[in-house]
């Protein structure tokens, strides 16, 4: 397994790629490169709170935070954030033409005291990072900056302690030589706005995942219209995912989980939220899971439908009208805030990452591991983690791994290949 | 001893996998084709492993397969594990540097559960599966054409997807090549598997008719012909309907087999509430186990699909690589046992999570499974074990000089809190880069482990003059020690006491559960902590007046 020294370009600095580019560091010969889109490294999970109620339930939010922090502290991986892939060609290797937005924040010199962030007047232009390990811990957004629109402003440049701002930093270019691509650029999180569930008109309905940032920064759940605390809350699950009008065939795998241990974190730190869970079929998640259901009707009324519509009330609340099989009537009830479980769809740049890499792309628009017209052959370009379709946050890690090391596989034969042309018929 | 060890794991490469598990073969012939050697002890059945071809064996290694064979036993540790087999009565002892362990579960039918007998019209799902993916002429006479089938599956018990796919692919075949009317009697459609959703939209679109039961349950029940009657209400309609099926096929719950029990024993692993060698623990992702050296992988930690068994194979390959291919397995700061104060209690021997003492003439630290944690540190009644830098004195050097910052703001109690460097420490980082504001008498020591908390430690930053003192321990179940918030809890309980007797409130000591990405809580925990020791006041008020004197005198 050994051999001369290697580079990995990974595509998205998610868990996917967190995990492949720190297995493919321990090999100790190959390099790797981490190309991220948005400011910061870690993706949807770096965003999660931790759901331990009385005891840790194992979602895994927290081994994200270990593989950035190992990722940041490694020297053999460099990571590029806020970039983009111009070109690929390949010859004997892959020759990518990296483009790298301005950094006006120099991720060296950042200390991450905040006083950006306490100077800028303009919410939403600095935006903090999700973990002490995001470097630089402050981004400055361009399409909010004053800066940016008629250079009135420049606070945050000429209070920064370590000067470590430039507004006037440019976009850049690089171009890296790699023997393998790694794409895992992950999912997209369902859109709601076209439910009927009033999504993006009322303010307090939400998706799992904002109530999984409320959480984390927070630490309680409360409702967006007036910080008042939710007395009852109503989870609709699938809400983007199984849904045959979308063809979006396939089942999330991961929100079930997500809600209800998001639903038994709430009502063990405000024990006195009514929590009502509307499902198609709950799914399996974890080891033991048929304890953790059992215990399910002792923290809330899980009702086995689809609430078809919702309506606010006078008082500012939602009311939610479905089908009760119990009675086998249909029924309205009013809720505090309503959390739709969104799916994980394909993403955004599937498309265009399909071009990039020459892979086909599945019935379900997320990509296929197998390269056009390849026949199953290996040709140094691996899909890891989301992209290929909905995974939980171990399961993301375990495949991830597995990629990694088809990887690892593929350089070390490459390697033979080179050095011994008379073995091979 | 150790210098036997430190020698075999230079030597040896070589590794013993347990199980005959798809995934089993596939990290088999990953390693031997990755230059390592492999033995495949096999306890039932055969083993279909691909011979190398030349090619594929360039490096030279070997696998030898060795059928009807049981582990008996297993001694030594990570880089030279000695084990002994029993293979058909004859005793084979081998040496090997790690371990995986590939298992396969086993499945039972859920007859008793559906209170149903076996009969010619009341299968097994195993059974049917296999009737139908070998064509055997059975199935033509069983499904004649225009007979109704019902599928039973997870009305009593939670089922799985693994299950589930089972059903739903019979059932597609059952529609589609043998014209008969499948009825699928179902709680919760376990769907979160790869390719699921559509295989069911598929099987529905075949005709096949899925009953769900959420709030009711059908009523089963078994005829003297060996048939069954099914009546059940609809719960849209609210109608009562009754179902009586040609053949009733039930479903399976997946078991671990004694063969896992016997596994945990000789090789000291923690196992889940289900059985599976690998505790549901987030350190332990993806194949690891509390043993450094063996690995768990597909069924043996988990119920899994064939896809999952081939991830596990991988990652288990990867891990072993990384383990063998290695500079040093040994973790940076291990335990070490001071021989002249040790009575040989083998209290460390007891409580170690990673089974790193090993009995010689003394207790000694085996430098290669120690993992660094310092539960032993702490338990050890004779203070004979030390870990680089995490001793008392530790306490003493950076207290003093906190103390001395802190006397200068007379007012804001002082504060230690004692932060596993795994989760609270992570915890404190992360409350500090968001902004969190934590009270101005804090001071926090990161410690390997919560475990790692001794009395002295606690004793020491009271007698420093610390008002009130924290452990930040990991979640239950979130220990990469396994015990070690275990301990600390126990051991603070038990210091509470003492604390009582010693006449200061016992509120001056807390326990609380922190994970890494946890900040808000953090400063949460330690704001209110701090209000609770306020309105307690100074420990001893005579105490600051001392430790000011102490610190002129200096």
């Amino acid at each position: 397994m050994s051999g001369s020294k290697k580079k990995v370009l990974v595509v998205g600095g998610g868990i996917a790629g967190l995990t492949s580019a720190l297995e493919l560091s321990k090999t100790g010969y190959i390099d790797v490169e981490i190309l991220e889109k948005s400011s910061f490294l870690g993706g949807h999970a770096i965003q999660f709170a931790c759901k331990a109620t009385d005891r840790c339930v194992n979602c895994g939010a927290c081994m994200v935070e270990e593989k950035l922090k190992q990722t940041v502290e490694n020297p053999n991986i460099h990571v590029y954030s806020r970039s983009r892939i111009r070109k690929i060609t390949k010859s004997e290797k892959f020759s990518i033409d990296i483009i790298i937005e301005p950094e006006f924040i120099d991720s060296k010199m950042c200390t991450g005291c905040g006083v950006c962030l306490a100077a800028c007047p303009f919410e939403g232009s600095v935006i903090r990072g999700f973990s002490k390990n995001n470097i630089p811990l402050y981004t400055i957004c361009e399409e909010s900056c004053l800066y940016f629109k008629d250079k009135s402003c420049a606070k945050c440049q000429k209070l920064c302690p370590q000067g470590a701002i430039n507004l006037d930093a440019l976009e850049s270019c690089h171009t890296s030589e790699v023997d393998a691509i790694i794409a895992a650029t992950g999912f997209q999180p369902y859109n709601p706005v076209s439910k009927p569930y009033g999504y993006g008109l009322f303010d307090n309905v939400i998706t799992n995942l904002e109530l999984e940032r409320i959480l984390r920064e927070k630490s309680t759940a409360a409702r967006p219209s007036d910080g008042k605390t939710p007395r009852n809350i109503a989870f609709i699950q699938c809400v983007g995912s199984r849904d045959a009008g979308l063809n979006h065939l396939w089942c999330s795998k991961v929100c079930c989980a997500s809600a209800l241990r998001m639903a038994n974190l709430i009502k063990m730190r405000q024990p006195d939220t009514q929590i009502t869970f509307f499902y198609i079929d709950v799914q399996t998640f974890g080891k033991n899971f048929q304890a953790f259901y059992d215990g399910i009707p002792k923290t809330m009324r899980p009702i086995r439908a689809i609430p078809g519509d919702i309506y606010p009330t006078r008082d500012d609340r939602l009311q939610l009208t479905y089908f009760d099989g119990a009675k086998s009537q249909s029924v309205d009830e009013a809720f505090d805030l309503v959390v739709l479980s969104i799916g994980l769809i394909p993403g955004q740049d599937n498309l265009d990452l399909a071009g990039l890499l020459n892979l086909e792309i599945l019935e379900t628009g997320f990509l296929s591991p197998v390269e056009k017209g390849a026949s199953g052959i290996c040709n140094g370009i691996f899909t890891a983690g989301t992209v290929e379709g909905p995974m939980s946050i171990p399961e993301t890690i375990a495949h991830a791994t597995d990629v990694s090391w088809t990887a690892i596989k593929y350089l070390s034969e490459k390697d033979i290949k080179a050095t011994q042309p008379a073995a091979q018929i | 001893m150790i210098s036997r060890i430190r020698k075999g794991v230079s030597l040896t490469k070589r590794t013993l996998i347990i199980g005959n598990s798809y995934c089993a073969l596939t990290a088999a012939k990953d390693l031997c084709n990755n230059g390592i050697d492999v033995i495949l002890a096999v306890r039932n059945g055969g083993c279909d492993l691909p011979v190398p071809s030349d090619s594929e064996n360039r490096k030279r290694t070997s696998i030898e397969v060795l059928l009807k064979t049981e582990l008996v036993s297993c001694t030594g540790t990570v880089g030279n594990f000695e084990i002994i087999l029993n293979r058909n009565g004859e005793k084979v002892t081998r040496t090997t540097a790690s371990m995986i362990i590939a298992e396969d579960h086993v499945s039972k039918s859920n007859f008793s559960s559906y209170d149903l007998k076996p009969s010619s019209a009341v299968l097994s799902l195993s059974e049917v599966a296999d009737h139908l993916v070998n064509d055997s002429a059975d199935s033509k006479k069983i499904f004649a054409k225009g007979r109704k089938v019902v599928f039973l599956s997870g009305l009593h018990q939670e089922s799985h997807p693994v299950i589930v796919e089972k059903i739903m692919r019979s059932s597609l075949i059952l529609q589609s090549e043998f014209n008969v009317q499948t009825y699928i009697l179902t709680g919760n459609l376990k769907v979160a598997g790869n390719g699921l959703e559509s295989l069911y939209q598929k099987s529905k679109e075949s005709g096949a008719i899925y009953l769900k039961f959420a709030d009711s349950m059908p009523d089963i029940r078994q005829k003297e012909n060996g048939k069954t009657c099914i009546a059940y209400r609809d719960e849209i309609t609210g109608h009562q309907f009754e179902l009586t099926p040609a053949v009733t096929i039930v479903d399976e719950t997946i078991f671990t087999s004694d063969y896992f029990g016997v596994l945990a024993d000789i090789l000291s692993l923690d196992r889940d509430r289900e059985g599976f060698l690998q505790t549901e623990n987030v350190h332990r992702f993806n194949v690891y186990t509390n043993r450094k050296g063996i690995f768990a992988a597909g069924s043996s930690r988990a119920i899994q699909s064939r896809v999952d068994q081939k991830i596990d194979a991988s990652c288990a390959a990867i891990a072993n690589l990384q383990l063998l291919n290695g500079d040093s397995i040994e973790t940076k700061d291990t335990a070490q046992i001071n021989t002249g104060k040790c009575v040989r209690c083998l209290t460390c021997y007891r409580i170690c999570p990673y089974r790193a003492i090993t009995i010689d003439i003394n207790p000694q630290v085996i430098r290669q499974a120690c993992e660094g944690c310092g539960i032993c540190l702490a338990e050890c009644p004779r203070h004979a074990i030390s870990i680089k830098d995490f001793d008392k004195s530790y306490i003493f050097k950076i207290s003093s000089k906190h103390i001395h910052k802190n006397k200068v703001k007379k007012k804001a109690p002082y504060i230690v809190a004692f932060c596993c460097s795994r989760s609270a420490n992570q915890a404190m980082e992360l409350a500090h880069s968001m902004g969190s504001k934590l009270p101005e008498g804090f001071t926090s020591f990161e410690m390997p482990c919560a475990g790692s908390v001794s009395v002295e430690h606690i004793l020491a930053a009271f007698q420093k003059g610390a008002d009130g003192i924290l452990i930040l321990a990991c979640h239950a179940g979130n220990c990469h020690s396994q015990y070690g918030n275990i301990y600390a809890q126990r051991r603070a309980e038990l210091l509470k006491d003492i604390l009582k007797d010693m006449g200061f409130e016992k509120e001056r000591l807390a326990v609380h559960t922190l994970a890494s990405n946890m900040g808000k809580e953090f400063e949460t925990v330690v704001t209110s902590f701090e209000k609770r020791i306020s309105a307690l006041g100074a420990i001893m008020p005579s105490a600051r007046i001392d430790r000011e004197k102490h610190d002129i005198t200096r």
